[in-house]
């Protein structure tokens, strides 16, 4: 099982839906943990969430698991199937779900 | 004789620890009943607090740098929320968690972006979080009252409207 401690790979104090937002962004989480353990995974993939500072806003978590979905193409069932959140305060888990079922992939034209 | 004497000097004995055990588990009750109710009082108040917070911002002129410190003030509520639920939980009332991140995504989602949408949306977006808050204490009064119902006294004039709605059971005026 691959696992992402969020605290200690990316940062203890996650902010913003853009790299425009701050230097600890969601876009900038996604391409660089998310999208490098779920692109061609076949194992569990755990976020664990403990040890972060700064409680994380929705606009974090949407961009972050959402974005999987819409901007980096990756199959909402495959997504829902391999993750697992690690986190003492379950509604995250809750969000990231109903994120995940929300969004849709973006249209390339 | 000797044994029917035996028995009504135990009978009063037997009584009294009787009489004992009820008063003592029904003090018990309403002592853990005056606490769970202080719990989901904080826990509403919580709820409130973040609505108030968030309407507050929301309807507000959000400026660029509030974000982070609305961000902070709500999540850090909800969190102690989180903390809370859990404690209800273990004292038998289980809440249905997806009202605490439903409030969570109403109030926080895109708030960082509140300074650059318009009156309205931001006016539709509180009225949002009003309504998911008041869900979530509606949820919270109900769940507490089905561990705990409310006592409603009998007054006396409703058990004899309920006898005079049972035109079987005859009547003191029928006679």
């Amino acid at each position: 099982m691959n696992k992402i401690l969020i605290s200690k790979q990316f940062s203890k104090t996650p902010f913003g839906r853009y790299a425009s937002d701050g230097p600890n962004s969601a876009e900038r989480f996604r391409k660089e943990c998310l999208v490098p353990a779920f692109l061609n995974a076949t194992a569990p993939v755990e976020v664990d969430f403990d040890g972060i500072s700064l409680a994380i806003g929705s606009s974090f978590l949407e961009e972050a698991f959402g974005g999987l979905v819409r901007k980096e193409g990756i199959d909402k069932d495959k997504l829902k199937k391999l993750l697992i959140v690690k986190s003492e305060l379950p509604f995250y888990k809750q969000q990231i779900s109903r994120f995940i079922d929300k969004a849709e992939p973006d249209r390339v034209t | 004789m000797t044994t029917l004497t035996l028995c009504f000097s135990l009978l009063g004995p037997a009584l009294v620890l009787l009489g004992w055990k009820v008063v003592f588990f029904n003090a018990r009750r309403i002592a853990t009943r005056s606490e769970t109710k202080s719990i989901v009082d904080s826990s509403v108040k919580l709820v409130n607090e973040i609505s108030d917070l968030s309407v507050g911002y929301w309807v507000g002129s959000p400026k660029d740098n509030e974000d982070r410190k609305f961000l902070l003030s709500v999540l850090a509520k909800s969190s102690q929320l989180q903390r809370y639920i859990n404690i209800l939980s273990k004292r038998g009332i289980t809440l249905d968690i997806s009202l605490l991140s439903g409030i969570a995504d109403d109030a926080t989602l895109d708030a960082e972006y509140a300074s650059t949408q318009d009156a309205l949306k931001r006016e539709v977006k509180a009225q949002t979080i009003v309504e998911s808050c008041m869900g979530a204490i509606l949820h919270i009064y109900e769940k507490f009252e089905e561990v705990y119902p409310p006592v409603r006294e009998i007054e006396m004039y409703d058990f004899f409207s309920w006898y005079d709605d049972h035109p079987s059971i005859p009547s003191s005026s029928s006679k």
